[in-house]
């Protein structure tokens, strides 16, 4: 019989795409490119907050916007409307994008002339939480009807998110949406998580989003 | 599906391992999976064989071992089960009741060790 002989490894699976993920930051920190991994459940209400976000920093901000998705959840058409530059990328079936596809993306989309590019990632809070793209802040939206217990169902990503938009606040009584809640149990997985309760139709509390994302994109770009 | 890229993920990782131990072909391999992870074992056994072929890994044999989720408890620090102490989809510490915590084990997606065949 063939012996077999054991060699020990103990390396992660993530290291290969960490270490792709480190490498597009600097890379993107050299051009003066900030990335946003944008993140949400389908029918969060992406589109509607995205337009609005990129409607109240175009004119300061060159924004581009790529979207990967299995089924495209933004309306490229609506989203050209805005007049900023959009690319559609295929994910092949796969349910997240990871580190190297981003960059494929990035240089595909032709990015080195944008302040700003916002990647959507495909729709679902499991996957995209385990792969680092190579994005400089994870964002994710959750909306009202998905409710207040959501953060404890989806723990990886909200442990892993930068800033947490919750959208539709202005149906919450309808939903018996408990914000308080909703707030303390992002904190508790992840103390750092700017939150933004806003309302993409109505564009309460769009200010301070925006200010947070002015902000980061300067201080990266500098 | 989500387990295709991460088996995709062990091929290269076992590609560059093997390259750096000057393996030419891997018979077994040991994979760690954390239960706090979003990778179903069961899942990475049925794309396994579509993702080794013509790779060093072709007809290897998959094992894997599950690591059991534990979280440290911020208050009193000890160590317990998320999944056997989760009360309304929120781990509780069953020593002080405490709602705050932080991941002990359970995350990981390791490649433990590879089995080779020598000539």
């Amino acid at each position: 019989m063939d012996k077999i002989r054991v060699i020990d490894i103990k390396r992660s699976i993530f290291d290969n795409n960490d270490k792709d993920a480190e490498k597009l930051r600097e890379q993107l920190k050299q051009e003066k490119t900030f990335l946003l991994n944008l993140m949400s459940s389908p029918g969060s209400g992406k589109t509607t907050t995205l337009m609005r976000t990129i409607e109240m920093l175009k004119e300061e901000i060159k924004i581009g916007v790529m979207e990967a998705d299995i089924d495209s959840s933004v309306d490229a058409e609506k989203i050209a409307t805005t007049g900023v530059k959009s690319i559609q990328l295929h994910t092949g079936g796969m349910c997240h994008l990871d580190a190297d596809m981003t960059r494929q993306g990035l240089t595909e989309f032709g990015t080195q002339d944008m302040d700003l590019v916002v990647l959507e990632n495909v729709g679902n809070l499991v996957c995209p939480a385990e792969f680092d793209t190579g994005a400089v802040k994870n964002a994710m939206i959750l909306s009202v009807p998905e409710g207040d217990d959501k953060p404890l169902k989806y723990p990886l990503m909200f442990s892993i998110c930068d800033a947490v938009l919750i959208n539709k606040i202005d149906v919450m009584s309808v939903f018996d949406f408990d914000l308080e809640a909703a707030k303390e149990r992002i904190k508790a997985l992840n103390p750092k998580a700017e939150i933004f309760p806003v309302s993409a139709r109505t564009g309460e509390g769009f200010e301070a989003w925006a200010d947070w994302l002015r902000k980061n994109v300067t201080a990266w770009n500098e | 599906m989500h387990e295709m890229g991460v088996v995709l993920n062990i091929v290269r990782t076992a590609q560059e391992a093997a390259k750096a131990n000057h393996v030419a072909k891997i018979g077994r391999l040991t994979l760690q999976v954390g239960e706090l992870t979003g990778v179903i074992p069961k899942y990475v056994h049925a794309c396994w064989p579509a993702a080794i072929e013509h790779t060093i890994l072709e007809g290897a044999n998959l094992v894997i071992e599950e690591i059991e989720g534990i979280a440290t408890c911020k208050d009193c620090g000890c160590d317990y089960s998320v999944l056997e102490n989760m009360n309304a989809d929120q781990p509780v510490c069953p020593t002080c009741g405490s709602k705050q915590w932080k991941v002990k084990t359970g995350r990981e997606v390791m490649i433990k060790d590879i089995g080779v065949i020598d000539d």
